[in-house]
């Protein structure tokens, strides 16, 4: 069958919207039509080299949809069912899986490669094959991906607004109540209020946090997280650290949580600076691979006992916490609908990252429009 | 004077057909009507030609016509005239000093009376009306009898749809009418009238056409626009177009245009809590993109709050910023999945069988059976997480709401009365035999002189308190709901009044003094959320500071509680600023009759047990007539 899907064909390429030959499932796959797609900082990294993956690929890694066919041996979906995906497959018997961290499961090792657990390609154009981000590829209208990837969730869900917490708001979430393990009185500081950042306000807020700190330089951010949950917000981090120092007698933040666009030694080392003794610093946030972005006293970090980690999809377990915070949305304390900032088509994809990078929006959400 | 069957209604009509676009046979029927010596009401709906019609026919038969607006504020003396007061002190009561008004210069000068919007009129002064067609003459006190002339003539309009603020017409006036029901026109038709008065053609009227047509099938509007509308969003997007230097209209353009000549002349629909405005923009939007994906229409309904509208255009331009606009309305609340919904109610699954459905049919028969458990189940779809359920059940339970709220108050409990005030008012009528009277014999009247006729009725205002404590779900909410209703219902155009919701504390939904739609504010009410405390005290002060805003009359507060206040300070020592305090007992419990009884009398007000939903527009509607 045919699909169009936005592609980018090489680095520092703009996207691109072409159709592509789509294979149909095969064994453990399923063929999935998105109706919604999220615009994640990611797939614009794609684009700058920040993460590098085989080319060329159908963008797009947040995805929400129904599926339509599925392959032999299918037994987590059927036909009609409504699907979030998880940007990380998850087979539930590899070593991480087993052990309750299934954002590091092995059959994640080819998300960059696009291809799916067999090593093949379903998207194919002009003799070449197309890899999916994430092994989803949901910047198309649909898509072959496999059934490790989807989670099923109740179909009186607005799949538009669910699409979220396929990555965005369970890295942000995560990287605040499991990364960090924010606990009640907490002062948590926030860096970067993204599509990322604003959850981690929000899990934060939902961990008990008593101070809740968001550093961005816009201020629609600002005032987006303290909607959300922060309690303070701040242009600059030199603001926010005097401030935690005052909120906290002296003692800094429990917890710093960087999900800035892309991740420098300035904000890692301000981080670092901000955390009591014992503290820790949680990197979210992606970087250019090749470069150096951490860069601190290993001296304080031995003296001050202090803690550099890094996390992956907020350490969730995709299978449990997509769910889990769809839940919390039901239960009115999760909030998605404020999320989304602005709405795209298939066609506006250009459009929509150039919103992203203005920094215009919370969250953008892709619109598929085929029937 | 001309004998009113001197009129040739054959040539008349063959003139006006060249005026008047459509209506040949509304205008022979009334052409002929008018000749035969009928009185004649015109019924059809804003913009349909009433007026264009009966001023084409007067002025082609050389007839004068005397427009009356008709609205709350026509009294007798407006309509009759009235003695000029400086010269009944100078030369007493005669016919010189009698100012003539629109009605009595009809019935001497052979013309003819056209009362608009007959339906808004009160009862005293349709009375009037009543005695002249009755009696074919008009008795006025100190002026004496004046018969009607051969050729008088009243013509009513009324408007079929019209239901706020206006009396049924009463079997006296319409047994002595004709009536003759004009509809829009045909879509030709209009496209006809708006070519011929714009002197625009093409696709500019055409579009405006289409628009103000499908105001008229919207299901948020209960009154679309009429071709007027189209008229002028033509004139306007044509000029704007010309003063932006644009080649041909934009989109912006034309919703400018189409904003500024459609928002005003719709009206919602009962219930409804989108704005003229963004119905206009869904609609312009579907005109100009073509139809071309169905399926989104169940996928994503244009009713879901701060979902996108189906059909957005691809343009930059239309790309709509989904959360910016709603965002901040109101926070997500806690929502219902269907496993929930399913397990409380046993009938869930009739009435919802599928995401996205609720079944009409299957809601009435529930209602038929048991209006209660359908207003519960309804009042918890309005909470789905189902987004479209959601719209449609918040959409049927606004609906419901005031329509239950309608049906069930009397009119008469909300009906004003003229009635003379003495005492220097200075607002109404003034009656000048008493105040004469009051004058004995001085030649300038003093303040405390001056009688005036006034409306009496308008001067109370009303706080609703709703208590939210405790689990504010299902049969609770329907009856806030239709308390709510009912009294803005019977408080519509003549009180003021303020909705306050309270739980551990108060939160005032409606301002008395900035009145905002009934959807609206059901809409709010819908989304109110259980809290743990009663701090009735609290909620009083809080009516009491919104009553003391109203600027005179009674002041009445109704609280919806089982008044067991668990919070705040004894509620009978919060009652300052309150005339008198109405409780809606929710709870059959001993001790919270006891308690609201109580509450009620030292508040000098009545206590009343809801019953079932349905039966509370009846119960409380002797509250609201005091």
């Amino acid at each position: 069958m045919k699909t169009r899907a936005g592609v980018l064909r090489e680095l520092g390429s703009n996207w691109e919207v072409i159709e592509l030959d789509l294979d149909p499932p095969g064994p453990g796959e399923v063929l999935i039509r998105f109706v919604a797609a999220g615009f994640c900082h990611s797939d614009e990294h794609l684009r700058h080299g920040d993460i590098v993956p085989r080319f060329p690929i159908v963008g797009g890694h947040e995805g929400a949809g129904i599926i339509e066919e599925v392959g032999v041996g299918v037994t987590r979906v059927e036909v009609g069912d409504h699907v979030v995906c998880s940007f990380i497959p998850s087979c539930g018997h590899c070593r991480f899986c087993s052990t309750g961290q299934q954002n590091l499961c092995d059959q994640g090792a080819t998300i960059l490669e696009g291809c799916l657990p067999d090593g093949t390609f379903r998207f194919h154009a002009d003799g070449q094959d197309f890899g999916g981000m994430c092994m989803l590829g949901t910047f198309a209208q649909r898509s072959v991906i496999s059934e490790m990837s989807c989670v099923k969730v109740d179909k009186d869900l607005p799949l538009e607004k669910a699409v979220l917490v396929g990555c965005g708001v369970p890295t942000g979430w995560g990287s605040a109540v499991y990364a960090a393990g924010t606990t009640p009185g907490d002062t948590v500081v926030i860096y970067g209020i993204g599509g990322i950042g604003i959850n981690s306000v929000q899990g934060a807020a939902h961990a008990g946090a008593s101070n809740v700190v968001a550093v961005d330089p816009l201020p629609m951010k600002r005032e987006k997280a303290e909607e959300l949950g922060a309690t303070h917000s701040f242009e600059t981090a030199e603001q926010a650290h005097e401030a935690i120092q005052q909120l906290t007698r002296g003692v800094g933040a429990d917890h710093a949580i960087i999900t800035v666009d892309v991740v420098n030694e300035d904000v890692v080392g301000e981080a670092f600076e901000a955390i009591r003794k014992g503290g820790d610093v949680v990197v979210t946030g992606l970087a250019d691979p090749t470069k150096v972005t951490v860069q601190v006293s290993g001296a304080m970090m031995t003296l001050f006992q202090k803690t550099l980690k890094g996390t992956l999809f907020g350490s969730s377990n995709p299978m449990y916490d997509i769910p889990k915070l769809l839940g919390m949305y039901q239960a009115g304390q999760l909030k998605l609908d404020e999320l989304v900032t602005k709405t795209y088509t298939l066609d506006q994809l250009n459009e929509g990252y150039d919103d992203l990078l203005a920094g215009k929006n919370i969250r953008g959400v892709l619109l598929h429009d085929a029937a | 004077m001309t004998p009113p069957d001197a009129v040739g209604a054959t040539s008349v009509l063959a003139e006006l057909a060249r005026e008047v676009v459509g209506l040949r046979r509304e205008a022979e029927v009334l052409a002929v009507a008018l000749e035969t010596g009928r009185h004649v009401v015109l019924e059809g709906p804003p913009g349909s030609g009433k007026s264009t019609l009966l001023r084409g026919l007067s002025r082609l038969s050389a007839r004068r016509v005397l427009f009356v607006e008709g609205n709350a504020e026509l009294t007798p003396a407006r309509l009759v005239g009235g003695f000029d007061p400086a010269l009944v002190l100078e030369a007493g009561y005669s016919a010189d000093t009698f100012l003539e008004g629109p009605l009595i210069e009809a019935l001497r000068g052979d013309g003819w009376l056209y009362v608009e919007e007959l339906n808004r009129v009160p009862e005293e002064t349709l009375n009037v009306l009543v005695t002249v067609l009755a009696e074919g003459e008009l008795h006025v006190p100190r002026l004496g009898r004046i018969p009607a002339a051969p050729g008088f003539r009243l013509v009513a309009a009324m408007n079929p749809f019209d239901a706020i603020g206006t009396a049924r017409v009463s079997q006296a006036i319409a047994d002595r009418l004709c009536r003759i029901a004009i509809g829009y026109q045909g879509e030709d038709a209009e496209r006809r009238i708006v070519e011929q008065v714009t002197g625009r053609s093409g696709e500019l009227p055409e579009l405006m056409v289409a628009l103000v047509r499908a105001t008229r099938d919207h299901p948020d509007l209960r009154i679309g626009a009429s071709v007027r509308a189209a008229i002028d969003a033509t004139l306007l997007a044509d000029g704007l177009t010309s003063l932006r230097e644009e080649a041909t209209p934009t989109r912006d353009t034309l919703l400018d245009a189409a904003v500024a000549a459609l928002s005003g002349r719709v009206t919602l629909e009962d219930g409804s809590a989108r704005t003229a405005e963004e119905i206009v923009e869904e609609l312009l939007d579907r005109l100009l993109t073509p139809p071309s994906r169905p399926e989104r229409e169940d996928a994503r309904p244009d009713d879901v709050p701060g979902a996108p509208p189906a059909g957005a255009p691809p343009g930059g331009d239309g790309a709509t910023p989904g959360g910016n606009r709603h965002a901040g309305r109101r926070p997500a609340e806690r929502t219902f999945g269907r496993d929930l919904l399913a397990a409380v109610h046993e009938d869930f699954t009739a009435v919802s069988p599928e995401v996205g459905t609720l079944d009409l049919d299957a809601f009435e028969a529930l209602m038929r059976e048991d209006a209660d458990a359908a207003l519960a189940l309804l009042h918890d779809l309005a909470r789905a997480t189902d987004p479209v359920l959601r719209a449609r059940a918040r959409r049927l339970a606004a609906r419901l709401t005031i329509g239950l709220a309608r049906s069930g108050t009397p009119r008469r409990a909300g009906v004003r009365r003229l009635t003379a005030l003495p005492g220097g008012r200075r607002e109404g009528d003034l009656d000048l035999e008493r105040t004469v009277d009051r004058m004995a014999g001085r030649r300038r009247p003093e303040d405390s002189d001056l009688v005036v006729r006034t409306w009496r009725g308008a001067q109370q205002s009303l706080a609703l308190l709703v208590d939210h404590s405790g689990s504010m779900r299902g049969r609770a909410l329907a009856l806030a709901g239709v308390s709510t209703a009912a009294m803005m219902v019977a408080s519509e155009g003549r009180a003021r009044c303020s909705v306050i919701a309270f739980a551990g504390g108060a939160r005032v939904i409606q301002d008395a003094g900035r009145p905002r739609g009934q959807g609206a504010v059901l809409d709010d009410l819908f989304g109110l959320h259980g809290g743990g405390l009663t701090n009735l005290a609290d909620a009083l002060r809080a009516a009491s500071a919104q009553l003391r805003a109203s600027p005179s009359g009674r002041r009445v507060a109704i609280a919806l509680s089982d008044c067991l206040a668990t919070a705040g300070t004894e509620p009978a020592g919060a009652l300052s600023g309150i005339d008198c305090l109405h409780v809606l007992g929710t709870s059959a419990e001993p001790d919270a009759v006891r308690a609201g009884r109580d509450l009620a009398r030292r508040a000098g007000g009545r206590f009343v047990l809801l019953d079932s939903v349905a039966s509370v527009p009846r119960q409380i509607a002797p509250l609201l007539a005091s």
